[in-house]
């Protein structure tokens, strides 16, 4: 750490972290809700900002040495972001969504996923990205990846637009596509394996690290369900869920497998065991979720390099592809929907495009399993995500409103709710 | 303890076979420092349940569980990964220096200021004395043993200087230990506050000390050079940590004043920016902790304890992670060479400091029972005397490295026995389990379903445990939503 930069770096990591904490105030929240616009705009976008504000060499805060220094801290927080979206998925609670769901998150992500491919794939290949590599898969199916999850909706702000039972169901979705890109992701660690020339283990093929992840998934799922089953008192429990989570993102890392993946699959074995109070354990985890995502986009702003004019590019080529697609996703939603569960298509369509932050979290994972291989194109790719972001919440805007109404309330009450988040409250 | 044990095993297998995929230990991403972290906080938890099932401390466990699997026995931690996670130690001392800091309340200590000027004194004087004349006298045979060539071929001050810096190293107590050990067993009591309050005191005289020792030794050793004296460096660093700790403290004061919101974690945020600029500006993490406690519980509108309250869920995890690494930075291949004269001066430091001790509390009209336990406060030894020696290494050449050895193997020795004779004293006063804990100490939020007509899990270190709570009181609980959706990202 260079000394006549010190003061700085204090300075600047002090009230990166300090707003970190503030980010996740809960006023910040209820302002969010009220205007009905993503985190990644109100805390988001300033804290990407700053992060690459940080890493501009007049400034020097984040430097390469403070990065690295935090290297565990990040690995920790994608742990600790994989075991909340596991713990997401009670078998128990997911058997209570109404089934039309299914097809509709198939179509929603896939959808976007297939024409990201084509078009960002378009966009690569101009910028030189060779047609025939590895390389081109790996990024197009990473961009893939981040295409397909949907922020979260404010049910505050959906309900007076599409209803409560329709609102509950687009929670729902937003909740549950999250899914389709840790899979995603798993798969490209999987079969886009870093070089295992410095390695001693040499498996025969993909299938065989498909085992071995999802049998660390498996096994750290059980001893961290086994330590928190053990504890005697809160504070106990919250150092068995501190050790287990950085044992599961620290055993991934150490592996080159994806941190985020593993521990989902490890949180999704703790969530479908038996526990008295799972909801309690999932607060826990949500307690400390937002400002990690905050000091994520910290870390992410300083990976961000804007000067790269490639990164431009391959935004709105990502944005338009995952906005048409998330459009069209819904028309065949609604196409396959025999039921009445849906909203319009475009209202389905506005609901779905906003881009949730899994996908800085995806792209942020990536780019750490593969540093040194062809970094440039993962950063061109990271920009593509960050700056998509940004612009698909301008996009959403506009189309709000200039696109016509939304259409009133539905005049019909909700059913009972059931919720993936809540489902153990709700029954 | 079955039950940690296979814990215990199944994890070691689990780092183990992972620790197989790449030769020499290093990973292919990162420096391992997560795995490591997660690793020591589940083995030294599952080592301390079994100590705790053995009547012994957790601590004496976390120790042993960085001992054996720490880079000089089975080298699942490796010397990188032990780097790396020095930042996190220095997170935990701020963090235990804090809590200790706020423990402290200069009006309510004010009537036992004289006992504790008193038994500090005495205690630090005897052993300073005796340690002195060990030292000294080994110097004379020195010659006659490889392992203390470095007291061998000096003239009479330098002797005598070398001896100085020994005595004053070895006269560290350990503020880390005093308030893990009264953490974990949560003891009350006059025994508790005044061991606190003593290790406390001595350390920063030690620190202050330690100081003039230096430029003893530079006018001994004229080869150092003079204008290379840490004295000036030390002092700054006393004063600047001390400083660095007021603001600090002024922050957190301002922070809970103002937001009130995630205490726990914004204290935990600080404690990280400390540690991580705190090394290149020379700030002990320490002292600044120390100052920060000590100035919010007695200056600040802000009562220290508010901060203790809020932070109490990370003390497990700091502890054991702490002391674990601690643990595994010991040279047990130094000691061994050493052994014999480590113990004879562990020995003497011992019945030193319990004979002056005990006579500073006989002058200050001390209880006689508590006259009698409060020495096995001062025996243990840990972190600072573990960064002196370090210290000690570094900045004296000639013959820093060999007393270093001999320094480490003393500390080996105190960082042993220190805690187990302590909880004993704490258990012979009857102050264990005295300490009236918050909700988050008492009952488990996720623990197994309990059978019907089965009693309530009990807290190991508590004789009754409250009933489990329904669910988990959150340190600083954000308000939920109506259906508990997700509190991070994202409405839109």
């Amino acid at each position: 750490m260079p000394d006549d930069r010190l003061p700085r770096i204090v300075l600047g990591l002090a009230l990166a972290l300090g707003l970190a904490v503030l980010g996740a105030h809960p006023s910040i929240r209820a302002i969010e809700r009220r205007l009905g616009i993503t985190f990644l705009i109100t805390a988001g976008l300033p804290f990407l900002a700053m992060g690459a504000i940080f890493h501009l060499p007049a400034v020097g805060i984040l430097t390469g040495d403070v990065l690295r220094d935090l290297e565990p801290a990040f690995e920790f927080g994608l742990g600790w972001i994989g075991f909340v979206v596991g713990l997401e998925l009670d078998v128990r609670t997911l058997d209570k969504i109404p089934a039309s769901i299914a097809p509709v998150i198939a179509v929603e992500t896939l959808i976007p996923m297939l024409t990201t491919v084509a078009l960002c794939g378009l966009a690569l290949m101009n910028l030189g990205v060779p047609r025939l590599g590895a390389d081109l898969t790996r990024d197009l199916l990473l961009l893939a990846a981040c295409a397909a999850p949907s922020a979260a909706i404010s049910i505050e702000a959906w309900t007076p637009r599409v209803g409560a039972r329709h609102a509950r169901l687009l929670d729902d979705i937003t909740h549950l596509d999250e899914i389709v890109t840790l899979a995603m992701l798993g798969a490209i660690s999987i079969y886009f394996r870093p070089p295992d020339e410095a390695t001693l283990w040499r498996l025969p093929s993909p299938s065989a690290w498909l085992l071995v992840f999802l049998g660390l998934g498996v096994v750290l799922g059980i001893i961290t369900y086994v330590l928190v089953r053990n504890a005697k008192s809160a504070a106990e429990e919250l150092a068995m869920i501190l050790g287990a989570v950085a044992l599961s993102a620290g055993m991934a890392g150490y592996l080159s497998l994806s941190v985020p993946v593993v521990c989902t699959i490890a949180g999704a074995m703790l969530a479908n065991l038996p526990m008295r109070d799972k909801e309690g354990l999932r607060r826990t985890l949500r307690d400390v979720e937002r400002p990690l995502y905050l000091v994520f986009l910290i870390v992410a702003g300083a990976s961000w390099r804007p000067g790269e004019w490639q990164g431009w590019v391959l935004a709105p080529a990502f944005v338009l592809a995952r906005v048409a697609g998330k459009r069209l996703g819904a028309i065949a939603a609604l196409r396959l929907d025999k039921s009445d569960d849906l909203p319009s298509a475009r209202q389905l369509a506005l609901a779905l495009a906003p881009q949730s932050p899994i996908a800085v979290v995806a792209i942020m994972s990536a780019t750490t399993l593969y540093r040194g291989e062809h970094e440039a194109h993962l950063r061109w790719s990271l920009n593509a995500v960050i700056i998509g972001g940004v612009l698909t919440e301008i996009a959403v805007r506009i189309l709000e409103r200039f696109g016509g109404p939304l259409g009133p309330p539905e005049a019909r009450e909700p059913l009972a709710p059931v919720s993936v988040r809540s489902g153990e409250q709700a029954s | 303890m079955i039950r940690a044990l296979i814990l215990l095993g199944l994890v070691v297998a689990l780092v183990f076979a992972a620790r197989s995929f790449v030769p020499g230990g290093a990973p292919l991403v990162g420096s391992g420092a997560a795995l490591a972290f997660g690793f020591l906080l589940i083995a030294a938890l599952q080592t301390g349940r079994i100590f705790h099932a053995l009547r012994l401390p957790h601590l004496t466990g976390f120790l042993l569980c960085g001992a054996v699997f720490g880079p000089q026995v089975l080298d699942l931690i490796t010397e990188p990964m032990l780097e790396d996670l020095g930042l996190v130690k220095k997170v935990a001392v701020g963090l235990i220096a804090l809590t200790a800091g706020c423990e402290l309340n200069f009006r309510a200590l004010r009537p036992r200021i004289k006992s504790i000027g008193f038994v500090a004194s005495f205690g630090m004087l005897a052993a300073g004395v005796a340690l002195f004349a060990l030292v000294f006298a080994l110097s004379a045979v020195a010659s006659r043993f490889p392992s203390l060539a470095f007291l061998a071929d000096l003239t009479l001050r330098q002797r005598v200087v070398v001896s100085l810096v020994c005595a004053n190293v070895l006269i560290a107590l350990s503020p880390a230990v005093v308030m893990g050990l009264l953490s974990e067993s949560h003891a009350a009591g006059p025994l508790s506050e005044l061991s606190l309050s003593i290790v406390v005191v001595a350390d920063l005289v030690v620190a202050v000390t330690f100081a003039f020792t230096d430029s003893a030794v530079r006018s001994a050793f004229p080869a150092l050079g003079t204008d290379a004296s840490v004295l000036g460096a030390l002092a700054v660093h006393i004063l600047g940590s001390m400083l660095a700790g007021v603001a600090v403290g002024a922050i957190f004061a301002v922070y809970i004043k103002r937001v009130a919101t995630r205490i726990g974690l914004f204290v935990f945020m600080v404690c990280f920016v400390v540690a991580e600029a705190g090394t290149a500006l020379h700030l002990d993490p320490l002292l600044v902790g120390l100052s920060a406690g000590l100035f919010l519980e007695n200056i600040s509108p802000v009562s220290g304890h508010e901060v203790i309250e809020h932070t109490e869920p990370a003390a497990m995890p700091t502890f054991a992670v702490f002391f674990s690494v601690i643990g595994a930075e010991i040279h047990l291949h130094a000691f061994v060479a050493i052994a014999p004269f480590a113990i004879a001066a562990a020995v003497v430091r011992a019945l030193s400091l319990t004979a002056g001790a005990r006579l500073g509390a006989k002058l200050a009209h001390l209880d006689p029972a508590l006259a009698k336990r409060i020495p096995l406060a001062m025996i243990p030894q840990a972190g600072i005397a573990l960064a002196l020696a370090g210290l000690v290494q570094k900045s004296f050449p000639p013959w820093g490295a060999g007393a270093a050895t001999f320094l480490l193997g003393t500390v080996v020795v105190n960082e042993s026995i220190g805690p187990l004779l302590f909880r004993w004293a704490l258990v012979s006063a009857g102050e264990v389990g005295k300490k009236v804990s918050s909700g988050l100490e008492e009952g488990p939020s996720h623990a197994a379903i309990p059978d019907a007509g089965s009693a309530p899990p009990t807290s190991p270190s508590t004789p009754s445990a409250a009933p489990p709570a329904a669910a988990t009181p959150s340190p600083d609980p954000a308000p939920a939503s109506p259906r508990g959706s997700r509190a991070g990202p994202a409405p839109t």
